[in-house]
């Protein structure tokens, strides 16, 4: 482990010295090889270091590989040089990371390959949600990866990051949003014979955030949705909505409870289902009655 | 008195006077046993009922949550290989036009090789209309698997509507409380009915999804032949373009 550290540093003290070759004759001559040379140290050293788990000091060797490549104008592999050192960042230094995926988005977005991009700011937004949780910044980079998905055609890659910032947006109670995205993601799951399976959940996850806002939407919304898809009258989840309703119109804090626990012995709530039932219930709470 | 009597006829060896006192204690414990042992026995069966009834709607319900669990997996999987075809197009796309690229480097080289060849090269002029074949191939392929799509849907409605004129009417009558066997009954029938539904679906879902599947191992074939093609002619241009550097 140690002598692979000291013949990482040892090929950076090189790649160093390459890169700051003596003045005009090294440039005029064999500048370009000189550089290649360089970046292929840095390259190696990065290697080196990786195997001897010393993430941060990796990180930066890719990083200055890529730099040299942008200089010299070798765009693609910068950009690649740029992911491997945000992978070796992730391990260590989360911001460093988001860094250099800025920097790689930033290249592919320039070359004109923007589903590279996009998936980069999905990974982006991966980080932001698990490592280092900051869900503003994950939304903000799980819809830009959304757009450039749509750009690209690829309508079911930019579904899955569109039910994502939905997600979060429902659990930063920003509810319109949420709503909005559900609905489109269902209809247009309604006219595909495989996706369509999926649309009662999204028209369920719908309604739930339509009822965290006003049950009278709520309830002409679930009308709506039930001319869109017939099937989801027989469903589990509208019989559970209509329950739902039931007992928030007589306020009956109780037989909501149960209503929920009753659908969770069937089939499991996750922690988003959880929370906003919880915010639905909050609500019954303290609107009294003003009947 | 009659049971005295009978007890007589199966114990001829004893005495009266013992007989009567173990054969009135034995009489008295088998005739307060008898009724007792009745009521007794009715309890239990009752109580067995009543568990045999528990369990079966116990694994009912499990069997819901386990249908509702693959039909979540299945609904995952689906999404998964909608994707994948996506990308399966996209690469099918990209090989095309590096299989278009590859054609026109390639005349370029025969260009540089030799003055006969790119005599040929000026001849055989302008031969482009290739790619846009290709992409009118696949909106064929796209139309047939929409017609397969819509013979499917319509299939699903008529499983559908059968079913679901049933189960409006099951739903209908259910709900009755009256005594615990007729509760009971109801209540399997509801979770039976629930069963048969999640399970018609989940087969809807499969026989969809292996028609996707097989729709993608044909892309996958022909995306694996474009790919060796463009490779065969990456490395034979290689060769070509190191003999010309070679030789000038």
């Amino acid at each position: 482990m140690a002598s692979n550290e000291q013949k990482a540093q040892q090929l950076i003290a090189e790649a160093e010295k390459k890169v700051s070759s003596k003045g005009f004759f090294g440039s005029l001559f064999g500048g370009n090889s000189r550089i290649e040379d360089a970046v292929e140290c840095y390259q190696r050293a990065a290697n080196l270091f990786k195997m001897a788990k010393n993430w941060s000091q990796a990180g930066s060797a890719f990083c200055e590989a890529a730099n040299l490549n942008s200089r010299s104008g070798a765009r693609h592999d910068a950009a690649t040089n740029y992911v491997d050192a945000a992978n070796c960042y992730k391990k260590s230094d989360i911001n460093e990371a988001v860094n250099c995926l800025l920097k790689a988005i930033e290249i592919y977005t320039d070359m004109g390959r923007f589903t590279m991009a996009a998936k980069h700011h999905q990974s982006i937004a991966e980080m932001y949600e698990t490592d280092a949780v900051d869900l503003e910044r994950a939304v903000q980079h799980y819809e830009q990866a959304a757009d450039y998905f749509r750009g690209e055609e690829s309508n079911s890659s930019a579904n899955k990051c569109l039910l994502k910032v939905a997600q979060y947006a429902a659990q930063l109670e920003n509810y319109e949003k949420a709503i909005q995205i559900y609905q489109q993601v269902a209809s247009s799951a309604l006219e595909s014979s495989l996706l369509k399976y999926s649309a009662k959940e999204y028209l369920f996850r719908a309604a739930l955030c339509h009822l965290c806002v006003d049950i009278l939407n709520a309830q002409h919304a679930i009308e709506r949705y039930i001319q869109m898809y017939p099937a989801f009258q027989d469903s589990r989840e509208y019989k559970l909505l209509k329950t739902l309703i039931e007992h928030m119109e007589e306020q009956n804090v109780e037989g909501f409870t149960d209503a929920v626990k009753e659908y969770d012995s069937i089939s499991r709530l996750d922690q988003w289902y959880t929370t906003i039932l919880l915010r639905i219930k909050k609500q019954l709470n303290e609107n009294p009655d003003l009947r | 008195m009659s049971g005295h009597r009978y007890v007589k006829s199966t114990n001829p060896f004893e005495e009266d006077e013992d007989i009567d006192d173990e054969t009135f204690l034995r009489n008295s414990r088998r005739s307060n046993g008898a009724q007792p042992t009745f009521d007794d026995q009715l309890q239990s069966f009752q109580e067995r009922k009543r568990c045999i009834e528990e369990r079966t709607i116990n694994s009912t319900e499990k069997s819901l949550s386990i249908l509702r669990d693959s039909e979540q997996i299945g609904i995952a999987t689906a999404e998964e290989l909608m994707r994948q075809r996506e990308k399966l197009e996209k690469t099918d796309k990209q090989l095309d036009e590096i299989n278009a690229t590859l054609r026109f480097s390639q005349k370029h080289i025969n260009g540089i090789k030799s003055v006969f060849s790119s005599l040929k090269n000026y001849m055989s002029g302008k031969n482009d209309p290739s790619p846009t074949n290709a992409a009118k191939s696949n909106k064929q392929q796209d139309t047939l698997h929409e017609e397969f799509e819509e013979k499917l849907s319509a299939n699903d409605r008529f499983e559908n509507h059968p079913s679901t004129r049933i189960k409006n009417l099951r739903y209908d009558s259910a709900p009755s409380e009256t005594s615990g066997s007729k509760d009971f009954s109801a209540k399997l029938d509801a979770n039976l009915q629930e069963m048969c539904s999640n399970i018609s679906r989940l087969k809807n879902l499969a026989t969809d999804m292996s028609y996707e599947i097989d729709s993608q191992n044909d892309l996958i074939s022909t995306i694996t032949d474009k790919a060796e093609t463009a490779d065969m002619n990456i490395s034979k241009q290689n060769k070509d373009m190191m003999r010309i550097l070679k030789k000038k």
